[in-house]
């Protein structure tokens, strides 16, 4: 962020006063307006390897740069005026979280067309079947999506898909709000926490799915706890909590220890109120159980590590959540876990295979995409090492308040746990956000002089645009694997139309629109399950064993009704993640083709659909 | 009850009453979507919300929408678990909900405004 002298002075004129908050107003909104006429030059299809920053025109780039800079110099003001400081946060998010929503032709992202599908399955048969596969053990979100979607007399949930990641980062705004001024009365902290999280927030789990929702519950319920329900002085907890027998440096057991009657923070509101409060939190968690398999099991350990370290006075209130987990997972998710409780058991621990799961693998496929990749691994490493230096020098400045170091870490646990499909790394880092952001501002910010020098200036001019950068980079980094159009959607639409119900419809890869209506009626696989794809010599699939392989799994669907499926977004996934090499998917089209065992009966836009003839592929 | 205080709840009645004529009066068909988006995401847990007092804005608009979202969600998936999915029935148990802890708010702070001051 910029500093405090260049906030009241940029030019020669004073940003102090109504004359800067004009200036300041007129900056964001006049780059939010370039922003907005820079709209139509974005062409996703001309987008490479490195997703949407490759087809942002420069003045977009100068655009939102000149945002995040009016944001710093907001936040270095001698007095951060809130509204101001909101009125850039929300144009933040509008110009960050929206972009997609403006330039592409159809919703993104292949799992926001899969919820909506099953949205849509809940809506036409009233119920839930556990045994179609693992949403519907957890399906919360799903009810919920089917009720809104119907009561609001839309079509389909895909209707609001798209600006599901705007909607759902304005609605995390209050609640961090809340966390955040729970610690600290300094506003320049809250809202340059709040600016980090938004600019650190690249992990993508914000479109129409359960995780986003779940996170909000989740940021409301530490909010609630942190505000409401601190730590209570207790001089016997020392003995009860048995910390002296851990090897940790006097210091660290001091912190995590119980708290002092000097550092314990008063509770607020009356008997009443609290119960009410926890009433209500409790609410939000029995909301959360049957909506998403993860998120109860972070905010249990979120609320447990408070607990167990003496910082949240409702101290049953981990065992009525895992009471509450437990419950649902014993008696709800039984055709899931029928099929899948041997295989979570062995990942307990298995922390190599987490390893790998979590960074190795991701690092395949085209050269830019190793490098977003590593681009996001050195961003987590950059941001979580300076909260861990903003943690101790806060801790040196004499603040006594460990829950947030406590929430930051809490979540780590999930890690050994379960590698969840290797997706943990960023689920962990999407919610111990919130507390590496409190700790990189107050790194920045607090307990700063007024007024800093050029060079300090500087430095937090370029930590901010880096910030910036990063986030463009490696949110949208992918982009190339996310983005669908239009053409695309009619030739999935077409899919439908052909395919009698209770045929297998095959693709090249997991990346097209589809599922999103009749979701139980098909079968679906995918080329790339295949065991000889699957299991491809390092040179890439042997075409003739794929071929094999695909004319056997077509020929045994129900009738002989199978349909194969490739779409130009299917090539772009299997480019750009690989592991199969560049090109493997027209190498597989152009084998079709040759072989003579299908039939063509759709192509268009860069879609395809084949049938399988009535006696190719048998086994002689 | 403070004049501003009443503002939640009867906000909160005129939702239910609105969402209820967009849904079933078929009265603007173009702001059907709008007017029960907002009156599910926030009236439901406005109605419960408002009556702790809590003399936060910020924190009661907060937990009203988390609340709200909590409660469109058990309630929907009480009724699809009870084998009667009806997005009618949920929308219609969902309004009985709010107008009924509204409608307590603002007869508890008539009742209390009637109270004579102690002496």
């Amino acid at each position: 962020m910029a500093s405090p002298a260049a906030a009241r002075t940029a030019g020669g004129l004073s940003l102090e006063g109504r004359a800067g908050t004009a200036i300041l107003v007129a900056l964001a909104t006049g780059a939010t307006a370039l922003w907005a006429v820079t709209l139509p030059a974005v062409d996703p299809a001309r987008m490479t390897d490195l997703g949407l920053v490759s087809v942002m025109p420069a003045r977009m780039l100068v655009a939102l740069a000149v945002l995040t800079l009016s944001l710093g110099l907001t936040l270095t003001r001698r007095r951060v005026t809130p509204w101001l400081a909101l009125l850039h946060i929300v144009l933040i998010v509008i110009v960050l979280y929206g972009l997609p929503a403006l330039v592409e032709e159809v919703p993104r992202h292949r799992v926001a067309w899969r919820h909506a599908g099953i949205a849509d399955y809940i809506a036409r048969n009233g119920r839930v079947d556990g045994t179609i596969d693992a949403y519907f053990n957890w399906p919360g979100f799903f009810v919920l999506t089917a009720f809104l979607t119907e009561t609001m007399g839309l079509r389909s949930a895909l209707s609001f898909a798209d600006w599901a990641p705007v909607f759902f980062n304005l609605l995390y705004l209050g609640p961090l709000l809340l966390i955040f001024g729970a610690v600290t009365r300094d506003r320049r902290v809250v809202w340059t926490a709040i600016a980090v999280f938004y600019l650190g927030n690249w992990i993508g789990q914000d479109y129409l799915s359960p995780q986003a929702l779940t996170y909000f519950a989740f940021l409301v319920i530490v909010a609630v706890l942190l505000r409401w329900f601190p730590a209570v002085p207790d001089p016997e907890a020392p003995r009860r909590l048995r910390l002296n027998r851990l090897a940790l440096p006097v210091r660290v057991r001091a912190w995590l220890g119980p708290p002092s009657t000097t550092s314990a923070v008063r509770p607020e509101g009356s008997s009443r109120q609290r119960v009410a409060l926890v009433l209500i939190v409790v609410a939000l968690f029995a909301a959360t159980v049957p909506s998403h398999q993860l998120t109860p099991f972070m905010v249990i350990a979120g609320v447990g590590a408070l607990v167990v370290a003496r910082r949240c006075s409702t101290r049953s209130l981990p065992v009525v959540m895992g009471v509450l987990v437990s419950a649902w997972v014993a008696f709800m998710t039984v055709a899931y876990l029928s099929g899948h409780l041997e295989t979570m058991l062995d990942e307990i621990g298995d922390v190599e295979t987490a390893a790998t799961e979590n960074v190795s693998e991701r690092l395949q496929g085209s050269a830019e995409h190793a490098l977003v990749v590593r681009l996001r691994l050195l961003l987590t490493a950059a941001l979580w090492s300076l909260a861990v230096l903003g943690a101790l020098r806060l801790r040196r400045r004499g603040g006594h308040d460990s829950r947030f170091a406590l929430l930051a870490l809490a979540p780590f646990v999930m890690l050994a746990v379960q590698p969840y499909g290797g997706e943990m790394l960023l689920r962990v880092y999407l919610f111990v956000l919130p507390f590496v952001a409190f700790f990189l501002a107050t790194l920045a910010v607090e307990g700063r002089p007024q007024s800093l020098g050029w060079r300090s200036t500087a430095a937090l001019g370029a930590a901010s645009l880096t910030l910036l950068a990063g986030f463009l980079i490696a949110r949208y980094g992918n982009e190339r694997s996310d983005v669908f159009t239009a053409a695309e959607v009619t030739a999935v639409e077409r899919l439908y139309e052909i395919a009698p119900p209770g045929s297998t419809l095959v693709a090249g890869s997991r990346n097209l629109p589809w599922r999103a209506q009749d979701y139980e009626r098909y079968e679906y696989e995918l080329v790339s399950d295949l065991p000889s794809w699957e299991n491809m010599p390092p040179t890439g699939p042997r075409m003739r064993e794929v071929l094999s392989d695909l004319t056997e799994v077509m020929r045994e669907a129900p009738g002989g009704r199978a349909y194969l499926i490739t779409t130009q977004s299917q090539r772009a996934y299997v480019n750009l993640l690989g592991p199969a090499p560049r090109g493997s998917l027209d190498r597989l089209e152009q084998t079709v083709v040759a072989s003579g065992a299908f039939t063509p009966v759709y192509s268009g836009g860069g879609a395809r659909i084949w049938r399988l003839k009535r006696g190719s592929g048998k086994k002689r | 009850m403070t004049d501003r205080s009443r503002i939640p709840p009867i906000a909160v009645l005129a939702g239910a009453a609105l969402a209820a004529l967009v849904v079933w009066g078929n009265v603007a068909p173009a702001l059907r979507g709008p007017v029960v988006l907002a009156f599910l995401l926030v009236g439901p847990g406005m109605a419960l919300v408002h009556p702790l007092r809590l003399r936060d804005r910020l924190a009661e608009l907060c937990l009203a929408v988390a609340l709200s979202i909590a409660l469109d969600t058990l309630f929907a998936s009480a009724f699809l678990y009870a084998r009667g999915w009806s997005p009618d029935g949920i929308l219609a148990a969902l309004i009985a909900v709010a107008v009924l802890a509204a409608g307590s708010d603002l007869l508890a702070g008539a009742s209390l405004r009637r109270r004579p001051e102690p002496t």
